[in-house]
């Protein structure tokens, strides 16, 4: 420091301050001037008492060094006392929210809003839950009575919308689809040749693919794919359209929220994904059948064969009638998320997260109902 | 000596998107200290003009002289120290929305200077106390109005005592009696800061409020048709910046 020091001097149970820094000073020896106060010994110390006589002139960092050094001794439970204070830098002093009391104290103007309590963050999850309940029920009713009312009058379904998303969420993950189940097929034929081999039942290899494939894996893997890509995708344009108040133009035009965003959304994934799965289903098999007849000494008709054979109608139909469901579910849930999503652009992020993150619980617990469901 | 010298000053300056002009041989100087305000229609370049000053977009040609040196030529690196001494209100205010108001204005502080966080924090706070937000720091901007926004911005703007504030177009959506309160501030900042302050804006008595010297653009002529004081301009011999700056018919 140049010509520059704060004064610090002790008296019985308090110190005093004084000769504070300014705008003549520089950040170097405001941060010093700071570092020195926090370096203060304060075992003992019940009051701090600012002399202000010597303050040179009242601008913002004489202002915010005064208000950082009050609060620095407020978190430490000391009173800190404020001496010479001119009305000019009292003014100054209450633009940061602090203010001398009748008894020449310090105190804070403004308590922080956040009351962060145990009791105030369980009150708040609960209302949320219930919050959300409430919308949730309020949406699946008001989807319902959209859908009955689109079966009623199929022309007043906005065709056009749930084409050009058929072709975003279906034409457009199909290559993504066929390398993915490809090689989840591949992946299984191996592991199963490895391991079955072992006992010299390699040839059940071409079963384990076929079931696991077309009874699990392609409809789930293909579930992935549309949460990944479309529901994020619904999520956040619906969050945005919130955002730039498309949503509330939607609504005070008169026009049905779930006819206009969420149908054509849901519709095109009911009719995508069933198709995707049986893409994957074959591609998976296809991987499989590739893997199993290069690395063993399975030939192709008998891989092709066992496959058949192992396979029933009713397979394939569990197949796209779960791929059907997760539809619902995902399209549901990512407009849900969309709706629900906060007006900025967090909250865009948030919902798209939000609505990957449900989409992937509901997928996996309601695959297990309906596996249960379909095999007892 | 130092109230009259020039701290912005563009020469011969072409602008344009692609192959399309959109202004051509723009001159103009603004002196330290002052309100400047460019004025013109819709789309007559205003805030283009204001993005080549703040170096977000480059000229077709031309030079922009700001503190003497030519932000044209600036590289990168140059452009983010010069962005340290100037400050810039968006339209919509651009605040970060996942900040509270305090962590807006606090985020310049602690990207750029080593400052303790806890006088950094007091610092954002006396500026918010200055643009009239005391008590209101760890709102977040969706809670705010958009008056409130605005000060906010302006706070976030002024963290690093710049030497020029750039505001485009401050008073846009605002009711009259915020957009005064605004204009108020504008003229606190000019007088108790001594901040140079370039504004874009079509807001007549905004501009005979605060503006010490206006530029006023044509989008037909695409260059500036009238320049100086805001009431003498008012009497340009050209009738359309008289029936502009009059409202009238």
């Amino acid at each position: 420091m140049k010509n520059f020091n704060l004064n610090i001097s002790y008296f019985e149970e308090g110190l005093e301050l004084s000769n504070f820094p300014s705008s003549a000073e520089t950040d170097e020896e405001i941060t010093i001037c700071y570092r020195m106060i926090e370096g203060i010994e304060l075992k003992g110390i019940e009051e701090v008492v600012f002399d202000l006589s010597r303050i040179p002139g009242t601008d913002l960092k004489t202002t915010a060094f005064l208000d950082s050094a009050i609060r620095f001794f407020m978190r430490k439970k000391i009173k800190v006392k404020l001496n010479n204070l001119s009305s000019e830098l009292s003014k100054f002093l209450l633009k940061t929210g602090i203010r001398r009391d009748a008894t020449g104290y310090a105190t804070l103007l403004f308590k922080p809003r956040n009351d962060e309590s145990f009791f105030t963050n369980i009150g708040e999850s609960t209302l949320k839950f219930f919050k959300d309940a409430a919308n949730l029920f309020y949406f699946t009713g008001d989807l319902f009575y959209t859908i009955c009312k689109s079966i009623r009058h199929p022309s007043k379904v906005k065709w056009r919308e749930t084409f050009y998303y058929m072709d975003k969420a279906g034409t457009d993950a199909i290559p993504i689809v066929l390398l993915l189940c490809f090689l989840l097929g591949a992946i299984l034929a191996f592991q199963g040749i490895v391991q079955m081999g072992k006992f010299g039942l390699s040839i059940y290899t071409a079963n384990l693919v076929g079931l696991s494939i077309v009874k699990e894996l392609g409809a789930l893997m293909v579930a992935m794919i549309c949460v990944g890509r479309a529901g994020s995708a619904f999520a956040s344009e619906i969050s945005t359209m919130k955002v730039n108040e498309e949503i509330d133009a939607m609504k005070t035009m008169g026009l049905e929220i779930s006819s206009f965003l969420v149908l054509p959304k849901m519709l095109a994934l009911i009719l995508v994904m069933p198709l995707l799965t049986v893409v994957g289903n074959v591609a998976g098999i296809i991987g499989g059948m590739a893997v199993g007849t290069l690395t063993s000494d399975i030939t192709l008709s008998e891989y092709y064969l066992r496959t058949i054979s192992s396979l029933k109608c009713f397979d394939v139909f569990e197949s796209i009638f779960k791929s059907a469901i997760y539809a619902v579910l995902i399209s549901g849930i990512s407009c849900l998320r969309g709706i629900e999503a906060e007006k900025d652009a967090k909250g865009v992020g948030h919902s798209a997260t939000s609505a990957v993150v449900s989409s992937i619980f509901l997928i996996v617990v309601a695959d297990s109902i309906i596996t249960v469901i379909l095999n007892s | 000596m130092m109230k009259n010298d020039n701290i912005v000053t563009v020469n011969g300056l072409d602008i344009g998107y692609d192959e399309n002009l959109v202004l051509k041989d723009i001159n103009f100087s603004v002196k330290r200290g002052e309100i400047f305000a460019i004025l013109g229609g819709s789309g007559s370049g205003k805030s283009t003009i204001l993005k080549h000053m703040i170096g977000l977009y480059k000229p077709l040609k031309g030079e922009i002289i700001i503190n003497g040196k030519d932000i044209v030529k600036f590289e990168e690196s140059e452009l983010i120290k010069l962005n340290q001494h100037i400050g810039v209100l968006y339209q919509s205010g651009a605040l970060f929305s996942s900040m509270n108001i305090l962590e807006n204005v606090m985020l310049p502080l602690r990207e750029f200077t080593e400052l303790p966080p806890e006088y950094t924090a007091s610092l954002s706070r006396a500026k918010l106390g200055l643009v009239g937000l005391s008590g209101f720091e760890d709102y977040y901007p969706h809670e705010l109005s958009g008056g409130m926004k605005k000060r906010a911005a302006i706070a976030r703007a002024l963290a690093l005592n710049p030497d020029i504030l750039f505001f485009d177009e401050p008073s846009a959506g605002l009711d009259p009696l915020t957009s005064i309160e605004l204009d108020d501030l504008i003229l606190e900042l000019k007088n108790e800061l001594g901040t140079t302050i370039i504004i874009v804006t079509h807001e007549l008595e905004s501009i005979f409020a605060i503006a010490d010297t206006i530029i006023v653009l044509d989008q037909n002529k695409k260059t500036i048709v009238a320049h100086g004081e805001p009431h003498k301009v008012r009497e340009s011999s050209i009738s359309w910046v008289r029936k502009f700056l009059n409202r009238s018919r």
